[in-house]
């Protein structure tokens, strides 16, 4: 009983050690809470890492969660900065949410490695999405059903995948297919489809070498594959802009962030990340 | 005075003092068991206070009998639940009908076959199952699991039978513990006298050991349900989380928990409100199953 | 019945025989029972049999995955590489060199001439190893630099420098490999060999296009076994196997590959004289294939094949345990992340266990039964039925938003208390009762309180039950991530104070795979949990069994 007693009151001496430890700090450093996307996440972690080069006093921060959780956090003040991986919806914009593109980012189209077929065209893609095409023999692979593997309802890659092939090809208003599996990130969708025979998924060109590494091909789209080099050439035509969101036009801190983030040092980080630096 | 009189005057004083004591300790007790009550309160009023605007935009049958998901959709978007209540209710039972055999046998075992060797090692494995990260037996499903469901069953592998199937090895470190725990701490005296009346081990297992152990078991097996019901992460990745109605063991299928989990990240506006009556459907579920629970028990404390 | 029996008797019928009838009945039935026995302990063998099973191969899964890594990798270079390898630096062929802490045993010629040129600057993207990158090469190297390479006028004094800087690595020519073994630095092997090709293999036809060969292919198609295009994966296309000149660096490399000797080579395959030859006929004839340096390819404008393979190794390291965590995961260990994940759950077991015991021994020994108990009853059982992400929710509007707390440590510990709260309830509840009446009844007689006896008798007594509830609840706590992840936060530094955000084991192990940042290092950071888990588990066992 004895020792108990001494190892909570151990406990709480600790506790208080550590609380009044963090008591002091300092005036006059740049500080700037920023968050959102999940795809822009590691682009900024880096940054900020890197950052402490520029400024080792510099107290900042990013949560990773979601596009429209940071448009809307940096338009109410939570954030002093947003991350998107979309482009805003003209709500946004209209209550006077300001994007700053920092990067660019491609769509790969991935398939587990059992799909025959190595290249697809946007057309036939947009019909396995709204559930016209379902078996591999109608583009050329073997006589098997189509695993489709989709995004999450709100995700800003499904968002972004919708408009760029299902909407571009057969029309506004085409609706996914229901019956499809349904992933929640980028890390998820890259197992399935590596684990899972003829299916197909879509992720960020930073997450092809995982789905690699776990049984999957990024298929050709139009006969191109998705490098870098195809994405600025306009060869590949699945990619999308990668935003940072401000209220209003970017000054003070945040702007000497976002300027960071544009300068070669900040998209070197870009690159490093696996995203492509602006053109 | 007298030296007695003394005497008793302070043991007196020293009761009175100690009964004042006790008093406050019990507050301070009271206070204690208290919190869960009060939690469960908060934790109702929040959700309920955050869900229920939903039924401004959207009729309460429509949102419980509506198997149409998708909020995000512009314009008329659709909030029907219904598939998620049904994949909810057929996981969860079928991780039960999977688990619960199996972790009280386990268990029964423990506490009355194994020696003590294997069940050190039994009890060790079981706890360090208890503290793996759902993250981990969903990535587990979905190499594994999902493939065994694939190659014996077919279907592509992500369906309500794998999600089960996890869930079920997810609960049983839960039912296998706590019934343990119940067996070991039941009286000598009842197993002894049931083989001393000339009773098998089985016999005594059977009709005394579990039956005097019910409560405990079905503790146990209300703690599994209710991870098993809330459990998210795992089920997430081996579900399949499609939003239709389940058709069957092999269909894809999403529960109430995958439905929150998915969206919540990015939802704005209406489609948050609608995760949180979500929440508030599943809150309500767990609340019926913990009634009827403790109301089966209640009776047989009763006949008892 | 019992008057057919007199009746029976009566009539004569030996009392011995009905004796042995009776015995033969006891002993059927005996044996029946017996098997039934026998049945019902088989079948509780099997059972417990299968969830130890079960149980076993998760875990064995989790710690295989932990400790080795095995990945698929596609690369433009074969996984073959060589110490002394012509990378055009200087004449002839130069060795790779890198500081002893560098963790590095080779590198392909692409990564190599990039670090050359500055890009990148940090290790992370090789090897996963937050340092800068210096590089450090001869004055007279010919080649593309970058701005940070160091020019140095002999191979000692980069020897030198590589030895004393982190993360430096340097390039020497091979004559002056020999002083070496003065320095202590490590060789790097360079993967400089490709797969050359004929543009006109990576034609599309009917959607297909042939994307990489694996190792298996490549050996038959060195063997002479491949003639179509077609059955690697490929378009309809006669496959043409050029042979290098006898005596290169390619020839070696392709005896080697295809296992075969000098006099075996497949009839089918073109010779060539020379490399000028060899290389300009893989890039004029369709169909053409041949192994190629990369500098050397590069000339002639080949067209390179990738090549897929499986890379296993070892995964988890001392080191992990030891560095901080960089860049979302992706590079580092998880040291901040460990010290976090211990704040967590000794704030956790703080805040939960006093209250639990408390609540526990409210309901076992104060409580009369009633409307009170049970609502009381009802409230616990009905907290610990809440799913986790429920708490999450709750803890998000009500410690983060309504109190203040901000996403960080405090709120999520809060969060976590209630959670396992029920746990810990119950498993005192039943550790208390389980203690014997006499046991309380002594104490009592002996003239103590209630309070004191519950204090100093029961609870004691209770302690490896309770223990075992704390325990329990502490598993539950560690790997849980649904609640912490819109109240703990995800900031992987280590904490400074209760409101800051905090990364803990679960939430890292989350990321790592939801982002699909590092499934090696999701596996290597689940390990550690379960090491944790498991220290945890030995070290309360052990404190049960010293003291009672």
């Amino acid at each position: 009983m004895k020792k108990i007693v001494t190892i909570m009151v151990a406990l709480a001496v600790l506790t208080a050690g550590f609380a009044f430890a963090s008591g002091q700090q300092e005036a006059e450093v740049m500080k700037l809470s920023m968050g959102g996307s999940t795809t822009c996440e590691p682009i900024i972690r880096s940054a900020i890492e890197a950052y402490a080069d520029v400024d080792p006093n510099a107290e900042l921060s990013y949560e990773g969660t979601g596009s429209s959780v940071g448009v809307q956090s940096a338009l109410d003040g939570v954030y002093d900065l947003g991350g998107a991986s979309r482009d805003l919806k003209s709500k946004e914009s209209s209550a006077g949410a300001v994007a700053t593109p920092i990067a660019l980012d491609g769509i790969a189209v991935v398939a587990n490695n059992s799909v025959g077929i190595d290249n697809i065209s946007l057309e036939d893609l947009a019909k396995i999405y709204s559930g016209e095409i379902k078996n591999w023999s109608e583009v050329g692979g073997a006589d098997v059903a189509i695993v489709v593997i989709n995004r999450d309802e709100a995700s800003g890659t499904r968002a972004a995948f919708g408009e760029l092939v299902v909407e571009k090809a057969l029309g506004k208003g085409t609706e996914y297919l229901k019956e499809a599996i349904t992933v929640e990130s980028n890390g998820d969708m890259v197992t399935k489809v590596g684990s899972t025979p003829d299916s197909i998924g879509f992720c960020g060109l930073g997450y092809v070498d995982k789905a690699i590494s776990g049984g999957a091909k990024a298929l050709l789209v139009e006969g191109a594959e998705p490098t870098v080099d195809n994405i600025l050439t306009g060869a590949y035509k699945i990619s999308r802009k990668l935003n940072i969101v401000s209220k209003g036009e970017p000054a003070g801190n945040a702007k000497v962030f976002i300027d960071y983030l544009l300068s070669d040092a900040g998209q070197s980080i870009v690159e490093d990340e696996g995203f492509i630096a602006l053109p | 005075m007298t030296e007695t009189t003394k005497k008793q005057m302070q043991v007196e004083k020293r009761i009175r003092r100690r009964n004042l004591n006790e008093r406050s300790v019990e507050g301070v007790l009271l206070v204690c068991a208290s919190i869960s009550v009060i939690s469960v309160l908060f934790i109702s009023f929040f959700i309920f206070q955050r869900g229920l605007p939903l039924f401004k935009i959207i009729s309460p049958a429509k949102f419980l009998f509506g198997t149409d998901w998708a909020p995000t959709r512009d314009p008329n978007p659709g909030y029907g639940v219904l598939p998620f209540i049904a994949g909810s209710l057929y996981v969860t039972l079928g991780s039960l009908v999977l688990a619960v055999p199996l972790g009280i046998f386990t268990a029964v075992f423990m506490a009355e076959i194994a020696d003590k060797r294997i069940v050190d090692l039994m009890r060790g494995v079981v706890q360090l199952l208890a503290g793996i990260p759902s993250v981990i037996y969903g990535f587990f499903g979905v190499i594994v699991v999902s493939k065994f469901i694939r190659n014996t069953f077919g279907g592509n592998g992500f369906s309500m039978l794998s999600g089960s199937i996890i869930l079920a090895i997810m609960v049983l470190p839960t039912i296998i513990n706590i019934t343990e725990v119940t067996l070991t701490s039941l009286p000598k005296g009842i197993k002894e006298g049931s083989l001393a009346l000339g009773a098998t081990r089985w016999q005594t297992i059977v009709k005394v050991q579990i039956p005097a152990a019910k409560s405990g078991i079905i503790a146990g097996v209300v703690l599994g349900m209710g991870r098993a019901l809330g459990e998210t992460m795992a089920v997430l990745m081996v579900a399949g989380n499609a939003p239709i109605m389940p058709k069957g063991p092999l269909s894809m299928v999403r529960t109430l928990t995958m439905n929150i989990v998915t969206d919540m990240g990015y939802a704005s506006g209406d489609h948050l409100t609608a995760l949180f009556t979500t929440s508030i459907v599943l809150f309500l579920f767990i609340l019926i199953l913990n009634l009827s629970v403790n109301l089966i028990k209640g009776k047989e404390e009763d006949q008892g | 019945m019992s008057t057919t029996m007199t009746e029976k008797n009566s009539t004569g019928a030996s009392v011995d025989e009905l004796i042995k009838s009776e015995q033969r009945k006891a002993n059927v039935h005996f044996k029946k029972s017996n098997r039934a026995n026998a049945i019902a302990t088989g079948l509780l063998w099997g059972c417990a049999g299968l969830t130890l099973l079960i149980l076993v191969y998760i875990l064995g899964f989790i710690l295989y995955r932990g400790f080795v890594s095995s990945n698929i990798l596609e690369s433009e270079y074969i996984d073959r590489g060589t110490i002394e390898t012509s990378i055009g630096l200087y004449p002839g062929s130069s060795v790779v060199i890198a500081n002893k802490d560098l963790r590095l045993k080779s590198i392909d010629y692409e990564d190599l001439s990039a670090l050359l040129k500055g890009k990148p600057s940090n290790w992370g993207n090789v090897n996963e190893q937050d340092l800068k990158v210096h590089a450090y090469v001869l004055k007279s190297a010919k080649g593309d630099f970058g701005k940070k390479t160091t020019f140095l006028e002999s191979s000692e004094e980069i020897a030198e420098a590589v030895a004393k800087q982190d993360g430096a690595f340097g390039v020497i020519p091979v004559k002056d490999a020999g002083i070496l073994k003065d320095y202590k630095v490590n060789t790097i092997s360079v993967e400089a060999l490709s797969i050359g090709v004929n543009p006109t293999v990576f034609k599309i036809e009917n959607n297909i296009k042939l994307r990489y060969i694996d190792r298996k292919m490549l050996e038959r198609i060195l063997k002479g076994k491949v003639t179509n295009w077609q059955e690697v994966g490929g378009i309809d296309l006669p496959l043409r196997l050029i042979l290098p000149p006898t005596g290169s660096y390619e020839y070696h490399a392709f005896l080697d590959i295809a296992g075969v000797t000098g006099d075996k080579i497949p009839e089918s395959a073109i010779e060539s004289r020379t490399a000028t030859d060899y290389y300009e006929r893989i890039n004029g004839y369709p169909g053409a294939i041949g192994l190629s340096l990369r500098t050397e390819g590069d000339k002639y404008g080949a067209a390179f094949l990738k090549y897929q393979y499986r890379k296993t190794k070892k995964n988890i390291a001392l080191w992990f345990l030891f560095e901080e965590p960089k860049r979302a995961g992706k590079v580092g260990g998880v040291s901040s992340i460990i010290i976090n994940t211990v704040y967590m759950v000794l704030l956790t077991v703080l805040f939960s266990t006093p209250i639990g015991i408390g609540a526990a021994v409210y309901l076992t020994e104060y409580a009369r039964q009633g409307t009170l108990v049970k609502i009381l009853r009802l409230g616990t059982e009905t907290l610990a039925g809440i799913p986790s992400i429920i708490f999450g929710l709750f803890g998000f509007i009500v410690f983060v938003g309504y109190c203040h707390m901000g996403v960080g440590l405090l709120a999520g510990t809060l969060t976590l208390t209630l959670m396992i709260l029920p746990t810990i309830v119950r498993t005192s509840e039943e550790a208390i009762k389980s203690v014997p009446r006499a046991v309380r009844a002594g104490s009592l007689a002996l003239g103590a309180g209630k309070w004191q006896t519950i204090r100093k008798v029961v609870i004691p007594a209770a302690a490896p039950g309770i223990l075992t509830g704390v325990i329990l609840a502490i598993g539950r706590a560690v790997g849980e991530t649904a609640a912490l992840m819109f109240t703990m936060g995800f900031d992987y530094k280590r904490v400074k104070n209760l409101t800051s955000s905090a990364r803990v084991l679960s939430t890292h192990l989350y990321q790592l795979v939801k982002e699909g940042i590092s499934f090696d290092r999701a596996f290597a950071t689940a390990t550690i949990l379960i090491v944790i888990v498991l220290i945890v588990n030995v070290l309360s066992t052990k404190l049960v069994k010293r003291k009672y």
